[in-house]
């Protein structure tokens, strides 16, 4: 475990510790007393403690990144950063937090003084931390402060509460029947911030599941389950009148060392990459997916819903008819029934996994990768799975094999990760390519397979954008600006949308220069791709359009898996090169319409695209699997 | 209870989203800039990039990295004698959450 997650949990739980018994004071009569004197004792020596490791955390700041950066550079990153900063900040206060503890003078002002500045120190414990990641982000930003501020709260109390308890007095009952009518809104408020921060962070039931972040936050949900089943039993405690002051106390107890159970759990974790950003290596030979288990098995699927509705159904008769006479038997008969529901449907709505199934892609979609697996698909499948993909192959017609049909709608059903675990290992009668093609090039493969079958797919795309229906990836790009600085399409993503020209015919170029000429104030940017001769004599014109020479018609060929269209579906692959083709790219990267020049004749004008762009504006990020397999 | 969800915890680590040109990349032309995007803010004067070509090592200085102003997003500027065939680009940056981090990404000059 790295040093400084170790140090900033002992020194967290400390001083919540600490805050928790100078808390005290405001929950029970000020008046001082021997016991008391003890409490003010434990509070100073452990703020003196949290001091010492302030220090420590400076040092181990200033040492983790001499290695980094130049010599000497190390310590002035204390005092030039923002992360020193606060450090620095939160010593200063600690120092005088502890000046005030250790003052004898104690009083009321002593006392609420003491209170804001260790809160000022667990807000610096907070703001220290990766909360400064989500700066962008203002409701995940507020949603982690107040959560680590509630958190240390109910620390401080519990911690506290069991320190008054075991000092033999009595009056902590009072404190913690006080503490207790605060802790139930602040609980509830901690856990719907730490649901939504970590709805964040895992973004995936996979990644819950399969990766050690994932595991090791259902350790700590394990932990937080137990602390709430004992709040609660405390709750239940306090509300009888005649209850046992030992058996409080061991609940109590109980609770502050899940607490900290929990804590250790969190400074792991501190140390380990969050599930939304590892890669998920499954551990099981099967995934929930229900649609896809329909699709590929209706009939089958279909059956075991019909016999596990059965089982269920003749569980609860049984229940109802006997619930009166023979209550036990009658509730285990519909557990039976539920059960074997459970048993028929369940495998029935999976599929098989393997360990790959959510690995991401190394290569994006892009122009390039995508071209170069279809250069690999022509040296290595076409035998099998034929010149198009349909399965025909003259190895497959020999041996009477049945090679998937890689053009029909299965295809995009299983995730990259399932496709690159069968290149790799095989599947069927299909030999595994790891020995053959490197790990790169079975992910280009993977994206022209992907291409080949959004291809198909992309005859639903129409000259009017579905509203929230974004699905169809664009296919990226790179090419170099006029600065000679090169650009790929995918920067424009989340900035501006694209309309995409792409031009195979010289004398589609009038439409471009149409546009080039009159495009003000588009609500798209530009972007024509053509041979680069063409495009010499273009003058941009006012509109601020890029003009991509496309030499070796990569770019053309590989988003000329995007022209079928319902009118021109070419579903044997047998046409030639459309003229001119036209898409409107939304501002998170999806193609959204497409127009091409053997369909749509006049093309449509500025103001006709205005409309349509404008009509997209107000949609937001809509999340979709496709394209963040390959961010 | 709330320990669970430590948000310290839940945001770890400072890691590259994107690069330009893109990792394990086969491009064209040899660049004659690079981008980095980070996942989360980054010190800029605290934070390095070197690249390892074929032919050379490039250690790049602080101030010729050109950040955005989010810290998010370095720019940099190759120079003319750099073009090579393989690159290997190595970053080190310090979060601005205090935690330093380092990685590297490959990408391939296609032969002509």
């Amino acid at each position: 475990m790295d040093a400084s997650v170790a140090l900033r949990g002992l020194q967290t739980a400390l001083l919540a510790f600490a805050l928790g018994l100078a808390c005290l004071s405001h929950l029970l009569p000020l008046t001082p007393t021997p016991g008391k004197q003890v409490t003010w004792a434990w509070r100073n020596r452990c703020l003196a403690i949290v001091l010492l490791l302030q220090g420590l955390r400076l040092a181990d700041r200033a040492w983790s990144v001499q290695d980094l950066l130049a010599p000497g550079a190390s310590m002035l990153s204390v005092f030039q950063t923002y992360s020193g900063m606060v450090l620095l900040g939160q010593a200063l206060v600690l120092l005088l937090a502890c000046g005030l503890a250790f003052w004898q003078h104690a009083g009321r002002l002593q006392s609420w003084s003491l209170l804001v500045l260790l809160m000022l120190a667990m807000m610096g414990m907070g703001l220290s931390g990766h909360v400064v990641s989500a700066s962008e982000d203002a409701t995940l930003s507020m949603a982690a402060i107040v959560h680590v501020l509630l958190a240390q709260m109910w620390l401080a109390g519990v911690l506290a509460l069991l320190f008054q308890a075991r000092q033999s007095s009595s009056d902590w009952l009072v404190a913690l029947a006080r503490f207790s009518k605060w802790a139930l809104p602040g609980m509830v408020l901690l856990l719907l911030s730490g649901v939504f921060i970590s709805l964040w962070s895992v973004a995936s039931w996979p990644g819950l599941l399969a990766t050690p972040y994932g595991s090791l936050l259902l350790l700590k949900l394990l932990f937080v389950a137990g602390a709430l089943w004992c709040a609660w039993q405390l709750r239940r405690r306090l509300s009888e009148p005649q209850h046992s002051l030992k058996q409080t106390a061991t609940w109590l107890g109980s609770e502050a060392g899940l607490a900290l159970s929990v804590l250790a759990a969190a400074s792991v974790l501190a140390a380990t990459v969050p599930a939304a950003h590892d890669t998920i290596v499954w551990p099981l030979s099967f995934r929930w997916a229900p649609v896809i288990a329909w699709w590929q098995d209706p009939v089958g699927t279909a059956q075991a819903w019909a016999w596990g509705a059965a089982s269920f159904l003749v569980g609860a008769a049984l229940w109802w008819l006997w619930r009166q006479r023979r209550a036990r038997t009658a509730l285990g008969l519909l557990w039976l029934g539920v059960l074997a529901a459970l048993g028929l449907v369940l495998p029935a709505t999976t599929i098989p996994a393997y360990p790959t199934t959510y690995m991401h892609s190394s290569a994006r979609l892009d122009a390039v990768s995508v071209m170069a697996g279809q250069a690999l698909y022509g040296k290595h499948c076409v035998g099998c799975h034929g010149v198009h993909g349909h399965g025909d192959g003259p190895v497959a017609n020999d041996h009477n094999l049945q090679p998937a049909n890689l053009t029909e709608p299965h295809v995009s059903w299983h995730t990259h990760g399932d496709m690159f675990w069968w290149l790799s290992h095989g599947k069927g009668m299909m030999p595994g390519f790891a020995d053959v093609l490197t790990e790169d090039e079975r992910w280009h493969l993977i994206n022209w397979l992907i291409a080949l079958s959004l291809g198909y797919e992309a005859r639903t795309v129409t000259q009017t954008p579905a509203p929230f229906n974004p699905w169809l990836p664009s296919i990226d790009f790179r090419f170099q600006m006029d600065n000679n600085n090169f650009m790929s399409l995918s920067e424009w993503r989340g900035l501006h949308p694209v309309h995409l020209i792409i031009v195979n015919q010289e004398s589609e170029l009038q439409r471009v220069r149409v546009l080039l000429d009159k495009m003000t104030g588009f609500p798209a940017q530009l972007v024509v791709v053509s041979r680069p001769e063409w495009l010499k004599d273009l003058v941009k014109g006012p509109c601020e359009a890029i003009l991509v020479g496309d030499p070796q018609g990569e770019i053309a060929r590989a988003w000329a898996h995007y022209r079928r269209s319902f009118a021109t579906p070419d579903l044997l692959n047998e046409e030639s090169v459309v003229p001119r083709m036209e898409f409107l790219i939304d501002r998170f990267g999806f193609v959204r319409a497409r127009w091409r020049s053997d369909e749509t004749p006049s093309a449509l004008s500025l103001d006709e695209l205005k409309v349509i762009y404008d009509s997209l504006a107000p949609e937001g990020e809509i999340k979709s699997a496709a394209i963040h397999q390959h961010d | 209870m709330g320990w669970g969800f430590m948000p310290w915890s839940v945001l770890a680590h400072a890691h590259l989203l994107g690069s330009e040109p893109p990792a394990n990349a086969v491009i064209a032309q040899a660049p004659q800039q690079l981008r980095l995007k980070f996942s989360e803010p980054v010190e800029k004067n605290f934070s390095r990039v070197q690249i390892q070509t074929d032919k050379e090592l490039l250690v790049l200085p602080a101030n010729s990295l050109q950040w955005d102003a989010a810290g998010k997003s370095v720019q940099i500027q190759l120079p003319a004698h750099a073009v090579a065939t393989n690159y290997q680009v190595q970053w080190s940056i310090l979060a601005k959450d205090g935690h330093p981090g380092k990685g590297r990404l490959n990408f391939k000059v296609k032969p002509h």
